[in-house]
């Protein structure tokens, strides 16, 4: 339903549910540990083609490895490294990143994933392209946006979320582009072919807090493209050097990337909804306590409140919207209090 | 037609082969600028042949060209056959003003079939444009565009010059046609390629379509074959001065020595003489030449100019009434003098000016865009994009009309704040972070400058900040390239955003100080203080603003002093308006500078402001200082000089060049053994101190950086011993006295940016935030867009309990939209609750927490603020 068109009474009506006169459902723990699904990552490092180049990739990949399972929980074994050279780092990286090898990966994920899993791909290398199309360097053939579409057929409902962080990247955008598909490109086009920053910044986003904008102490790959979008401008301003990649965001299908992707769409929901991190990464996260646990029920209800009335905001006026919000944040930093007393902590 | 019958006995005559070849002897000669030896071909052969026309022409030419107009009149007059010199004598009564029998000469030629008679139709056509008839002339210069095409390529190149004459007036209000005069004037050229005139003429239409460096090329060609060529001379002095070159004058003086009686020349230079405030000289001019032709409407416009400039109302309107008795519709009076009118900086004038010249012709595209563009500059946007507007589709090659109106579409990004004696137009990105800034200091400006003046210019004060310096120098000037950082239109003023430069290029807020005491001065004198008087004032007004603000002395500025390169200050006005080398403008802000601070050490404030009283009445400088100060102004010259020499005696001797001096890659034993026979010399004391501190012989560069402030301790360069006097101590641990250096080098620098974040930490190490909060704060002043350093004195801020200091830091972190800016929102938050300001705090928080709902710090900040509201 588009915002723009809700009228005020249709507005109130929802406002009034949002602050609690309509009753949440309960969701029973069982049930929520049942429904939370997994996060499968495979980072794949193309040619660097020079020592510089391969150490840096190299040290990128490691980083995002280690933070996608010390810091973002996700299983080690969920979490998979193809590099250029395997002999450099046994045990880190699993194997060669050729095309064949990246198939194969992408058959066994596929294989035991379940249908409401998802696939966090990302690409750490150089992009190229010509007149026939774009191509990212792989050990052996390169693998071309078509080629990953074939690839990713083992995963028809899973959530995929595709982070091309290279040189010519926007030219896997639009092939690329699908329903329950993030796709993340570092350029806006595939003729920005100068090297690219965004894989530096992209890392930093997983390994660091910085790009936790929400301060939910999960990152979504909106933050993380946000947070490396703006670090590279920054970085390009402060060398004083022209801006040569616009990263892009295409979460709606569209096949048209936003540069300025956010919560007000086109671009941004779905990125916004991918989260690492937290509750959602894995099922461990839930509390056993089932009275902690009915409160994170109730603080997840409460937070779903705030973002139905963050959907309407439009059709609001600025003090009417935050006098609702402020309803609702009271609410939940009252729930947030609740929790804390029992787990002991506090912010 | 009788005419073609009579061509073919008049064209044999031309022919005779004895003369003939003489006359083309004097013609090689003419053509060369051989004028002398021309002129002696020429009467030899009329001696001889007192009918041949070639020759009797050819001594015409020379002779005007020499300025001869009374000699030339009456052999013209005195020709056995008059239709075919009727042309020739026509142009040379012109010359003298003999309007009407000008134009009757023309028509005897036109329908006498003369040889040149399409010559002369081109000119009748454009005598009478200069006199108003405008419709009557428009009809004969069409006939041209059918005389070209019915020619099918067999016109002579005079006759080509005459049809890209015809075509070029045309494209008033055709612009299209100027192509077509260009296509003819170049057909003319490769008719003839040894007759400079298509050149000139090409010079000149490319000239008139602001192309200076094309027309420069075709003036430099004729002048390759012919050095003397009064046309090319002209026309290249006209090009030099629309490039604001001082070259000009040299080849007006070129010209004037060829022929004194050059009325066009003696035209141009009035006007230069009149922007310069030269009025007595303007006049002298503008008189020498309605003495050899009083209908000359160039010099009528001069001398109107001269009027206007100097108040003389009556005499102005007198002058205007007789150019206007000469041609009804002459827009370019009122056209020129609104031009000289923003030269001289008085933009109301400017566009009641250009009011009156479109008044007269509606087709004055120059006008409407003198009174567009100076409708801008007086604040009336709306109004002068029409104006503009309309100027553009009647001239679409005008460079600055196409600028403006480009740079008036992307207004709608700017945003409007309004303080209580000021409009901050912004711009989107960056007006929350600098309205923050800008508002306190605006207002206190204002606040200073009215009680130091006693009068309050006109509100509101409009003041546009461009975050790009091509934008600004197109809103100043209408092109790209202007080095300033800041011009006063009065009650508008433009600068440069604090983006526009790089860190530490400028201190923002001493310039906008520096521009808003141009609106006070301006609004008192009405317009009319000279140059040097309102920046020397505006730049000691810096100094009242902030100690270290206002331009500081340089060891350039020392040399040129040392070297006799400064204006006296009767002069000065010409090291702004008439530098004789560039850098002689920035010195001049700074010795004008002190003239105010000799003036009010002396006199007090009191006589600047009576000396203001006098300039708004019309006193000249000279007048004033009599009245004012009771002395002359020769007299003060010398006194200024002694002061000068005076106050900088030391470092003048450090600057006294005893040897060779040593190359930019010396090294230090160098400059050490140098320095053994020259212990005076500063540049090289300053130059081993800097390399020494380079390699960390810090005790060896200490002696001699002391030595340099004790020589020049005024010094605040990029250079400056001080700077380095901080390095070493900072070095040695010795915080206190490293801040001592940063602070007398802050003395005389108002933009060392670096110096003021370096002299913050030092003070924050030694424990005193509130000194280092202030370093802070003058560092933002240089530049405001380092979110580090506005989270620094935030910090500092809070520290010393300034909570208001706090929020406004915080506010800025907020405007500089930092990558987490549900953090930036909680902190000003808290910083308005710290303020206690709970209104405001709770909007931040609101903020924070729209960005970021399970921000648990922000959460709890929410239920304190509740709590402590009671709810």
């Amino acid at each position: 339903m588009s915002q723009a068109r809700l009228g005020r009474a249709s507005v109130g009506a929802l406002v009034a549910a949002m602050l609690g006169l309509s009753a949440p459902v309960g969701l029973q723990t069982q049930g929520l540990q049942a429904q939370s699904p997994s996060t499968h990552a495979i980072i794949v490092v193309g040619l660097g083609g020079s020592s510089e180049y391969r150490e840096r990739f190299h040290s990128q990949a490691a980083a995002l490895q280690t933070a996608l399972t010390e810091r973002h929980g996700i299983p080690a074994e969920n979490v998979v490294y193809l590099g250029e050279r395997p002999e450099d780092a046994p045990g880190v990286i699993a194997d060669k990143s050729t095309r064949d090898n990246l198939f194969r990966v992408l058959g066994e994920v596929g294989a035991r994933a379940q249908p409401m899993d998802r696939l966090l791909l990302v690409l750490i290398g150089h992009g190229t392209s010509n007149r026939g199309g774009t191509q990212f360097n792989l050990p052996g053939p390169d693998i071309t946006p078509s080629d990953l579409q074939t690839g990713l057929i083992p995963f028809p409902t899973q959530t995929l979320a595709l982070v091309h962080t290279g040189s010519a990247s926007g030219g896997f955008l639009a092939p690329l582009s699908g329903p329950n598909r993030i796709i993340i490109a570092a350029t806006r086009t595939q003729r920005e072919r100068n090297a690219t920053e965004f894989a530096q910044f992209f890392v930093e986003a997983m390994t660091t807090d910085g790009a936790d904008l929400d301060h939910d102490e999960r990152i979504s790959m909106l933050e993380a493209f946000l947070y490396a979008r703006q670090e590279v401008e920054r970085f390009y301003q402060e060398e004083n050097k022209l801006l040569t990649e616009h990263a892009m965001l295409d979460d709606n299908g569209d096949g048209e990337g936003s540069h300025e992707a956010g919560l007000s769409g086109p671009d941004g929901l779905l990125a916004a909804t991918f989260l690492l991190g937290g509750a959602a990464s894995t099922a461990a996260q839930v509390p056993d306590d089932p009275a902690l646990a009915r409160l994170y029920e109730q603080r997840l209800e409460i937070q779903e409140r705030i973002s139905q009335l963050q959907a309407v905001r439009a059709a609001m006026t600025e003090d009417a919207y935050f006098a609702a919000m402020e309803e609702l944040l009271v609410e939940l930093a009252l729930k947030t209090r609740e929790i804390r007393a029992i787990e002991g902590g506090g912010p | 037609m009788r005419s073609k019958r009579a061509l073919p006995l008049l064209w044999l005559l031309w022919a005779a082969p004895v003369a003939g070849q003489t006359v083309a002897e004097g013609q090689a000669e003419l053509r060369s600028g051989n004028y002398d030896d021309a002129q002696r071909i020429f009467r030899r052969v009329l001696r001889d042949d007192a009918s041949s026309l070639g020759a009797r022409r050819g001594l015409i030419e020379v002779l005007t060209t020499q300025g001869e107009y009374e000699e030339a009149e009456g052999l013209a007059l005195a020709a056995p056959e008059p239709v075919g010199i009727a042309n020739a004598l026509g142009e040379v009564l012109l010359l003298s003003g003999k309007l009407d029998e000008a134009d009757r000469a023309f028509r005897r030629a036109i329908d006498g079939g003369a040889p040149d008679a399409l010559t002369a139709e081109a000119n009748l056509a454009e005598l009478l444009f200069d006199r108003g008839e405008i419709d009557e002339a428009t009809r004969r210069f069409d006939r041209f565009i059918d005389i070209y095409n019915d020619a099918d390529g067999r016109l002579r190149a005079a006759d080509l010059v005459a049809v890209g004459r015809a075509v070029s007036f045309l494209g008033r209000t055709e612009p299209a046609l100027f192509p077509q005069a260009l296509r003819a004037f170049d057909e003319a050229s490769a008719a003839d390629p040894g007759w400079p005139e298509p050149l000139v003429r090409l010079g000149s239409l490319f000239l008139g379509k602001y192309q200076s460096s094309s027309a420069q090329t075709e003036f430099q060609k004729a002048l390759a074959a012919n050095p003397r060529h009064p046309g090319a001379l002209f026309g290249l002095a006209a090009a030099l001065e629309f490039d604001g070159s001082s070259q000009a004058r040299n080849v007006l003086a070129q010209l004037l020595d060829l022929n004194p009686n050059h009325v066009e020349a003696r035209a141009m230079r009035a006007r230069q003489h009149l922007i310069r405030e030269g009025h007595a000289e303007a006049r002298e001019e503008a008189e020498k030449a309605l003495l050899v032709n009083p209908n000359s409407l160039s010099a009528l416009t001069a001398l109107a100019g001269v009027h206007l400039a100097e108040g003389d109302l009556a005499d102005f309107r007198e002058v205007r009434s007789r150019a206007l008795s000469i041609n009804p519709h002459y827009a370019a009076l009122d056209a020129t003098l609104a031009d000289l009118s923003v030269k001289t900086r008085r933009y109301v004038q400017a566009v009641a000016r250009a009011e009156a010249a479109v008044q007269l012709d509606s087709a004055s595209w120059e006008a409407w865009g003198l009174l567009g563009l100076n409708e801008l500059r007086l604040g009336q946007i709306e109004k002068g994009r029409a104006d503009l507007e309309r100027a553009f589709a009647g001239d679409p090659y005008n460079p600055w009309f196409k600028n403006n109106l480009d740079l008036l579409d992307t207004f709608d990004r700017f945003e409007t704040v309004r303080t209580d004696h000021f409009e901050l137009f912004l711009h989107g990105t960056e007006a929350d972070l600098l309205a923050t800034y800008l508002v306190p200091i605006v207002e206190e400006a204002y606040d200073s400058l009215f009680r130091r003046y006693g009068v309050e210019p006109p509100l509101p004060v409009r003041v546009e900040l461009f975050p790009s310096h091509a934008d600004f120098s197109v809103r100043t000037l209408g092109e790209v390239g202007l080095g300033a950082l800041g011009v006063s239109f009065g009650s508008v003023l433009i600068m440069d955003s604090p983006g526009a430069r790089e860190v530490g290029d400028y201190n923002w807020a001493s310039v906008f100080w520096h521009e808003l005491a141009h609106t006070f001065h301006l609004g008192m004198t009405d317009n009319r203080v000279p140059r040097w008087f309102s920046e020397g004032l505006a730049v000691h007004e810096q100094r009242q603003g902030r100690a270290g603000w206002g331009h500081q002395p340089s060891l350039a500025f020392l040399r040129a002093l040392r070297d006799g390169e400064l204006k006296k200050v009767s002069e000065l006005n010409d090291g702004f308006m008439r530098p004789a080398y560039p850098e002689q403008v920035i010195f001049s802000y700074y010795q004008a500078s002190l003239v105010f601070q000799v003036i009010e050490d002396r006199h007090g404030f009191d006589a600047i402001r009576r000396m203001l009283d006098g300039y708004r009445r019309g006193e000249t400088t000279v007048d004033l200082f009599e009245s004012v100060l009771g002395e002359s102004l020769d007299g003060f010259d010398d006194e200024f000089d002694d002061y000068l020499k005076d106050r900088f005696r030391s470092p003048l001797r450090g600057l006294v060049q005893l040897g060779e001096p040593l190359g930019p890659t010396a090294s230090t034993s160098e400059l050490e053994d140098f320095l053994r026979s020259n212990p005076g010399d500063l540049v090289a004391r300053l130059r081993l101190g800097a390399m020494l501190v380079g390699e960390e012989r810090f005790d060896e560069a200490e002696s001699h950086l002391e030595e340099a402030v004790r020589i020049f301790p005024e010094y605040g360069g990029g250079d400056s011993p001080h700077w380095y006097l901080a390095q070493i101590h900072r070095a040695r641990g010795d915080l206190q006295q490293a801040v001592a250096s940063l602070e007398r080098l802050t003395q005389y620098s108002e933009s060392a940016y670096d110096a003021f974040v370096m002299q913050a930490d030092l003070l924050v190490e030694l424990g005193r935030p509130e000194a280092a909060a202030l370093a802070l704060d003058k560092a933002v002043l240089v530049w405001p867009y380092d979110t580090a350093l506005h989270l620094q004195l935030a910090e500092l801020n809070t520290e010393v309990g300034f909570f208001d200091g706090a929020v406004r830091e915080r506010a800025a972190v907020v405007a500089l939209a930092p990558t987490d800016m549900a953090e930036a929102h909680y902190l000003l938050a808290v910083a308005y609750r710290d303020a206690d300001d709970r209104v405001n705090a709770r909007r931040s928080l609101l903020r924070a927490l729209d960005l970021a709902p399970n921000y648990e710090e922000a959460l709890e900040l929410l239920l304190e603020l509740r709590a402590r509201a009671g709810n």
